[in-house]
C-alpha cells in the first residue's frame, strides 16, 4: 500500500510518514499543494493525507483538482478547522474522510485502514484466500490457523497479492504499492522479497501460493 | 411600538401644539378687533346723529308730539331735570331701561356709552350726553374773537354754556340716543361660529396633513431600521439601501460606513482567531502524533529520546506562540499597559544591539551600530526593546553569513529615526504589502520550522503604532530590506542633540 503525506508542517509529515512506514505503508511526501498535487497526479497511490492549510495550494482545491482528473485514491483531509462549515467545503470537495489535528496516531492509522480497505474488492478486514488467512487490523498472516511472522515489507507485499487475488501482478505494481519514491527500480529487491515470502508461506512440496507468470510477473494461485 | 413615543406622534403633537396656539392668539386677535370696530362705528353713528339731533331745537317738541321721525330701530330720548326728578321725553323710550346714574354723570358733563338689553331681549347701545342744540347763524352768541374762556356772553335770558354755546331751553336737558345691536351681534355671532369651526377644522386637517408629512419623511428610517435590524455580526456584508442627497442619505452612509469598518474588524480578528487557533494546533498535532507514535510499541531508548526531544522543541515552540500572542494582545490594549520613560533612542538601541551581538556572530553576519545623535523619546523601553531586537533578529535570520546587519539612530524634524539594514536575501514585491500581517510569512522558505511564528513583526508595528510612530520597509531581491521605525521627539531637545557630535 503506498500513501502519499501533503502537509506543509515538515514536522508533522516526518512523524506521519515513519508512523505509517512502521505499520507497512510505503510513504511518500510533499510539503506543498502543488508539489503534492503533482505526485498525485504522476503516482498510483492507494491513499492521499491531505492538509487543508498549505502554501501555495490549499487541500480542498489540490482534491477538487484530483477528482476533476478522474484519480480515484481515497483522500484523507487533515484540518486545524473544526467548523462544520470547513469539514463540509473538504467532503463536498470529493475527500473520503476528514481528520481533525491534532490527533492520536492510531486514529490516523484506523481511518487509513478504513479508506484503503474500501478502496479493496473485499471490504472485510480480514483477507481469505485457500489456506491463508490476513487480517489486516492485527496486521497477521494465518495458514490454516497458525501464525507466521512477517517483516512490514513482506506483509505489505503479501497483503497487496492478497487485495488483488485474481490479478497478473507486475514488479512495477508491486514496487509502486509497496515502496516509495526512495526505492531503486533497477535493484531486483521484489524478486528478493517475493522468495521470502515463498520461503514462508508455502507447505514444502506442494505448488508455490505466488505464481510466477513467466515474463509478465507474479499472480496468486487460484484456490 | 408604542405610536405615541414615536418621534411622528411627538413632532406632530409639538407642531399641532405651536399651530394651536398661533390659531387661537390669532382668531382671538380678529375677533376683538373686529368687534371693537364693528361697535365703535356703532359709537361713532350716535355721535354723528347727536350732532345732527342738536342742530333742530325744536326734536323735543316734536317727539312730544309724535311727530319725530327717525332712523329704523332708533330710540330718542330727552331726559329734563325738574325739581321733582327728570322729566322724560322719549319716542318709545321704555322709563326703567336706563340706569340713572348714567344720566346723572352726563348731566355732570361725562358723556357715556351703554349697552343695554330691553326686556324684550332686544340689544341697544346708548349714547347719553347733555344735549345742546346750536344756535341759529347770526346768534349774539356766537362767541367773538378774543373771547375769554369761561366769559359769559349773549343777550339777557340766555343761558350761556361754558363753551360759549346756547342752550335750548333755561331746564339742562340730556339726551340718550340709542341704536339696536343686532346687525352688529349677528356679524359678531357669525363670526365666533365661523372662528369656532375654522379653528379646530384646520388644527384636524394639520394633524392629518403633519402626520403624513412626517410619516413620508420618515418612512427611509423605518425602512433602515429593518435593514440594520437584519444585520448581524455574524453577516455584516448586508448594507442599508438608502441612496439620497438628504440628512437620512447621509445617516444611511454614515452606517454603512461604520458597517465597513465593522466587518473589516470582524473579518481581522477571525482571520487571527483562525490562524492563531491553527498556529497553535500545529505544534500539538506533532506533540500528539509523536506521542502516540512512541507509545504504540516497545521502542529503543534512542526512538524514545528522539520523540521525546521532538515533542518538547514543539511545547517550547508553542510557549513562544503564548508568550507572542499575550504580547499582540497587550500592544493591541494600548497605551493603558505601557509603562513610558523619557530616554534616549540613540542609548536603548545601542544597549540592545550590543545583547544581540552573540546572535550576530553565531550567524557569522556583522552587526554595526552608529547613533552618534542623542533622539530623546517618551517610551515603554521594555516594548520599544523588543522591537529593535526583533527586527535585529529578522535581520540576522534572513541574512546569509558573512553578511552585514546596520542599525542606525538619527533625528528628523520632530521624528526620532531608527532604522535596520541588512545585507540578506530581500522580500518579494508581492509580499512586501502584507508583510506586517499576522501570520503571513513569505514563502515556503520561511515557515514555522525555520522559527518564525508569522507574528514578530506584526507585534512591532503593533507596539510601534501604540507609540504614535510608524514602521515601515523597502526591499529589493538578494540586495537586502531596511526596517524604519519613525517615533515622535519629545521636550524639544532635538536641537541640543543635533549639536552634540560637534561638542562632543
Amino acid at each position: 500500500m503506498r500513501i502519499l503525506v501533503v502537509d506543509d508542517d515538515v514536522r508533522l509529515c516526518s512523524v506521519i510518514s515513519r508512523g505509517l512506514t512502521e505499520e507497512g505503508y510505503a510513504v511518500d511526501v510533499a510539503h506543498d499543494g502543488e508539489e503534492g498535487q503533482y505526485l498525485a497526479e504522476t503516482h498510483a497511490y492507494d491513499l492521499i493525507v491531505l492538509d487543508i492549510m498549505m502554501p501555495k495550494a490549499d487541500g480542498v482545491t489540490v482534491c477538487r483538482n484530483l477528482r476533476a482528473e478522474q484519480s480515484e485514491a481515497p483522500i484523507l483531509m487533515l484540518t486545524a478547522k473544526d467548523a462544520v462549515a470547513d469539514r463540509v467545503v473538504g467532503l463536498d470537495a470529493g475527500a473520503d474522510d476528514y481528520l481533525v489535528k491534532p490527533f492520536a496516531f492510531e486514529e490516523l492509522v484506523a481511518r487509513v485502514r478504513a479508506l484503503t480497505r474500501r478502496q479493496a474488492p473485499s471490504r472485510s478486514a480480514v483477507l481469505v484466500s485457500g489456506n491463508l488467512e490476513l487480517d489486516t487490523v492485527a496486521r497477521r498472516l494465518r495458514r490454516d490457523g497458525e501464525e507466521i511472522e512477517l517483516t512490514a515489507k513482506e506483509y505489505a507485499v503479501i497483503e497487496y497479492f492478497l487485495r488483488n487475488p485474481t490479478a497478473l501482478i507486475t514488479r512495477g505494481m508491486i514496487e509502486e504499492h509497496a515502496w516509495n519514491n526512495d526505492f531503486d527500480s533497477v535493484s531486483n529487491l521484489v524478486d528478493v522479497y517475493i522468495r521470502k515470502l515463498r520461503a514462508k508461506i508455502d507447505i514444502p512440496d506442494e505448488p508455490s501460493v505466488i505464481e510466477t507468470v513467466r515474463g509478465a510477473g507474479y499472480r496468486l494461485r487460484a484456490v | 411600538m408604542s405610536f405615541l413615543r414615536s418621534i411622528r406622534a411627538r413632532f406632530t403633537a409639538w407642531y399641532l401644539l405651536v399651530l394651536a396656539v398661533l390659531l387661537i392668539l390669532m382668531a382671538g386677535g380678529l375677533y376683538l378687533f373686529v368687534g371693537r370696530t364693528l361697535y365703535g362705528s356703532v359709537d361713532d353713528g350716535l355721535i354723528h346723529r347727536a350732532g345732527q339731533l342738536a342742530s333742530f331745537r325744536d326734536v323735543p317738541t316734536l317727539i312730544a308730539e309724535g311727530r319725530f321721525e327717525g332712523a329704523v330701530g332708533e330710540v330718542v330720548g330727552f331726559y329734563v331735570q325738574t325739581e321733582a326728578g327728570y322729566r322724560i321725553t322719549s319716542t318709545h323710550l321704555v322709563e326703567n331701561a336706563l340706569d340713572m346714574t348714567w344720566v346723572d354723570a352726563a348731566f355732570e358733563g361725562e358723556p357715556s356709552f351703554v349697552t343695554v338689553t330691553t326686556q324684550e331681549g332686544q340689544s341697544l347701545r346708548f349714547y347719553i350726553t347733555r344735549f345742546r342744540p346750536a344756535l341759529p347763524a347770526g346768534s349774539p352768541a356766537t362767541r367773538p374773537e378774543g373771547a375769554q374762556e369761561g366769559t359769559r356772553l349773549g343777550p339777557p335770558g340766555v343761558a350761556v354754556s361754558e363753551t360759549g354755546e346756547a342752550l335750548p331751553s333755561p331746564e339742562p336737558t340730556v339726551l340718550a340716543i340709542a341704536q339696536p345691536l343686532d346687525r352688529v351681534m349677528a356679524a359678531m355671532s357669525t363670526l365666533r361660529g365661523t372662528l369656532l369651526i375654522a379653528v379646530p377644522l384646520t388644527l384636524l386637517l394639520s394633524a392629518g396633513g403633519g402626520l403624513f408629512l412626517v410619516r413620508r419623511a420618515l418612512r427611509p428610517i423605518d425602512r433602515m431600521v429593518a435593514a440594520t435590524r437584519e444585520i448581524e455580526e455574524t453577516d455584516l456584508s448586508r448594507r442599508v439601501a438608502i441612496r439620497s442627497d438628504d440628512e437620512l442619505g447621509r445617516l444611511a452612509r454614515t452606517l454603512n460606513a461604520m458597517l465597513d469598518r465593522l466587518e473589516r474588524a470582524f473579518r481581522r480578528q477571525r482571520q487571527f482567531t483562525d490562524d492563531a487557533s491553527h498556529e497553535l494546533r500545529s505544534p500539538l498535532s506533532v506533540i500528539e502524533a509523536e506521542a502516540t507514535l512512541a507509545l504504540r510499541r516497545e521502542r529503543s531508548a534512542e526512538d524514545y529520546r528522539g520523540a521525546i526531544a521532538t515533542i518538547a522543541e514543539e511545547a517550547s515552540s508553542m510557549n513562544r506562540l503564548i508568550d507572542q500572542l499575550l504580547t499582540l494582545a497587550r500592544s493591541d490594549a494600548g497605551e493603558e499597559s505601557m509603562e513610558i520613560e523619557r530616554l534616549d533612542l540613540s542609548e536603548l538601541a545601542s544597549e540592545t544591539v550590543a545583547a544581540m551581538e552573540p546572535v550576530a556572530e553565531e550567524a557569522g553576519v556583522t552587526l554595526a551600530f552608529d547613533g552618534a545623535a542623542s533622539a530623546p523619546v517618551e517610551v515603554d523601553p521594555l516594548r520599544i526593546r523588543r522591537v529593535i531586537a526583533n527586527l535585529v533578529e529578522n535581520a540576522i535570520r534572513y541574512t546569509p553569513s558573512r553578511g552585514q546587519v546596520g542599525v542606525e539612530v538619527h533625528t528628523e524634524g520632530h521624528e526620532a529615526i531608527l532604522s535596520v539594514t541588512d545585507t540578506g536575501m530581500g522580500i518579494p514585491a508581492k509580499d512586501l504589502p502584507h508583510i506586517f500581517e499576522r501570520f503571513y510569512r513569505v514563502g515556503k522558505a520561511r515557515s514555522r520550522s525555520e522559527g518564525g511564528s508569522g507574528l514578530g513583526l506584526a507585534i512591532c508595528e503593533s507596539i510601534v503604532e501604540t507609540h504614535h510612530g510608524t514602521l515601515s520597509v523597502t526591499s529589493q531581491i538578494d540586495v537586502g530590506s531596511q526596517f524604519i521605525v519613525r517615533l515622535p521627539l519629545r521636550g524639544g531637545t532635538a536641537d541640543r542633540a543635533a549639536n552634540r557630535p560637534t561638542e562632543g
